[in-house]
């Protein structure tokens, strides 16, 4: 119960987070793209956040970032997740070369480090959110290939696997009703603790010119535009700041409490290095 | 040791061969060669011919292996092509902006171990505590914190609020690597503290711990001698994996404090579209990430007596 309870107050933020993203628009106090208001004001009463150098009102603009920001990053780590655990998957059951060529794609993925390759990707292939999310993505995806292919293969030879294979189901069957439920929880807890970083690294491009352009409102693109104000008008760069800090903590919360709650052998708020 | 040494020296060579394979295919993505970079400059629409005549020039009509292994050739010859924007030669400019990136880089790994052993040791001892809570707390803070936003807070707080710092570090000097080797240090930090923290916690579990303890060594012998000569090895490995987000960290905090490194190197190549620039950037940064874990894994290995003093690799 008391378990439960902790769960539920870890979850608190990221619902939060969540709710204010799905109604970023109508939560907005005015419309984050017209440029009707004294530039660079300072936060008041009318203005919480400030406005920018164009006169937006920079609460509206934070806010449209966040949804920006964030269902871009739930995008990149659904779709490395889904990609890297389809590809295990499937190298732990066809076996053989398959299964070689895809292990050594993964290691050399990681011989890289992460953000160095994805810069490189990014830049190659011209810049844009898309873009930044697919490099992100393409070096992303190896670590849940490499835990699906492992839990794949450790629940393969079980009892369970040979029954099923008993019984008639085919393949297909046998992943969707054996594999794939056992495999998704762990993959899915990998996914939510690494979702803060991605979002960290994602802005990290935009605030490097690698993602997002400037019409659209995203948090790190808002903060690397204000740069150059950090001596006069600080809260352009430090209101998007503390919106990335908040979204990448609750990220970071939910992560670690589904970790304790779903992995039985983890005592409670204990690290366990990937 | 030494056969140790050796396997993985002979391990190395095909993991590098791919990397030189990886980033001389990346470019391949780019859509634009040299030709069309050069030709697009001069703004004047190129007939095909004199398109494909460059290209044939430049040995670009070939194929890709063929292309490759002259490209290999060439590396291994210390020429990675030159600049599409300064038209200087490309490696002895990375080298050259090499020093100040291993500077920035290293100043941020000392001043990790610095901070984070002592506080994760400290943690795992009074596990349960307010000084484990706090530090918990502290470091889960610093794990969500964008390195980013961390080096503009520092900036902030530090040269523009306070005046302790310059606010552009142009001349690489001690006062300018305090601010961006913290940030890089910052975010490494929390993520080190907590491992710090449970490496210790799970060798202070062990039955010898105890055993020391009933027969009355003083803990902070047991601790100093026994616990954290054993974690050793795996602290090192730890902080060698580190190292490929400190390399990428570089690439953010260098151009926010304009330090004059690699990593501000590549992002202004990234923004004109210095292609070998960038390859040269991203082939470099994996080879230094996998020569770092290298050693490290040697290093883990001599530190470890039973693999040191007898002789056999597991």
């Amino acid at each position: 119960m008391k378990q439960n309870l902790r769960l539920a107050a870890c979850l608190l933020p990221a619902a939060a987070l969540l709710l204010a993203v799905l109604f970023a628009r109508q939560l907005c106090p005015y419309d984050p793209n017209a440029q009707a208001f004294a530039a660079l004001a300072a936060p008041s009463a009318a203005h919480p956040a400030g406005t920018d150098i164009l006169g937006r009102d920079l609460l509206s603009r934070i806010l449209v970032g966040l949804r920006t920001s964030v269902l871009a990053t739930l995008a990149l780590v659904a779709a490395a997740a889904l990609a890297g655990t389809a590809a295990g998957v499937a190298a732990a059951l066809l076996g053989g070369a398959a299964d070689a060529v895809l292990m050594r794609v993964c290691e050399l993925c990681l011989a890289f480090p992460g953000l160095v390759l994805a810069l490189g990707l990014a830049a190659l292939l011209g810049g844009g959110l898309p873009c930044a999310v697919l490099a992100l993505g393409a070096v992303s995806w190896p670590k849940y290939a490499r835990l699906a292919r492992s839990r794949t293969l450790a629940l393969l030879p079980t009892d369970a696997i040979a029954a099923a294979r008993l019984a008639g189901d085919s393949a297909c069957q046998l992943v969707v009703r054996h594999i794939l439920p056992d495999v998704a929880g762990q993959v899915l807890v990998t996914a939510a603790l690494d979702t803060g970083a991605m979002m960290m690294e994602l802005a990290g491009l935009s605030f490097l010119g690698l993602g997002a352009m400037p019409p659209t409102a995203e948090l790190g693109s808002m903060m690397s535009g204000g740069r150059s104000l950090l001596q006069t008008c600080p809260w352009v760069v430090l209101g998007p700041g503390a919106a990335i800090f908040a979204a990448v903590a609750a990220f970071n919360l939910l992560g670690e409490a589904l970790r304790d709650a779903l992995d039985p052998f983890v005592c409670q708020g204990e690290e366990h290095e990937a | 040791m030494a056969r140790y040494t050796l396997r993985r020296l002979l391990q190395l060579a095909p993991v590098l061969l791919l990397i030189t394979l990886l980033s001389f295919g990346m470019m391949r993505l780019a859509g634009s060669d040299a030709v069309l970079q050069r030709m697009e400059n001069t703004g004047v629409v190129v007939p095909q011919q004199v398109l494909d005549a460059a290209r044939a020039e430049l040995g670009l009509d070939k194929p890709f292996l063929t292309q490759y292994l002259t490209w290999l050739a060439n590396l291994l010859h210390g020429d990675m092509g030159t600049s599409y924007i300064s038209g200087r030669a490309v490696l002895p400019t990375f080298l050259s902006k090499l020093p100040a990136t291993l500077a920035l880089a290293g100043a941020a790994l000392l001043l990790t171990v610095a901070v984070s052993v002592p506080l994760g040791v400290l943690a795992a001892v009074r596990r349960g505590r307010a000084a484990d809570l706090v530090l918990r707390a502290a470091g889960f803070l610093g794990n969500s914190m964008p390195n980013f936003f961390t080096a503009l807070l520092l900036l902030y707080v530090f040269a523009v609020r306070l005046g302790w710092f310059p606010v552009l570090a142009r001349r690489p000097g001690p006062a300018g690597l305090v601010l961006p080797a913290a940030t890089l240090a910052i975010a490494m930090s929390a993520r080190y503290l907590r491992q710090v923290r449970a490496a210790v916690l799970e060798e202070l579990g062990r039955d010898y711990v105890a055993g020391a303890r009933a027969r009355g060594v003083p803990f902070s012998a047991t601790l100093v001698k026994s616990v954290l000569r054993c974690c050793l090895g795996s602290l090192v490995t730890l902080l060698a994996l580190s190292a490929g987000s400190l390399l990428g960290g570089t690439a953010v905090v260098e151009s926010v404090f304009l330090w004059d490194g690699v990593g501000k190197l590549a992002v202004d190549a990234i923004e004109m579209r210095d292609y070998p620039m960038i390859q040269a950037y991203v082939m470099w940064m994996a080879i230094l990430y996998v020569v770092v874990n290298l050693l490290a894994d040697l290093a883990c290995h001599w530190l470890d007596p039973r693999i040191r003093l007898g002789g056999g690799a597991p």
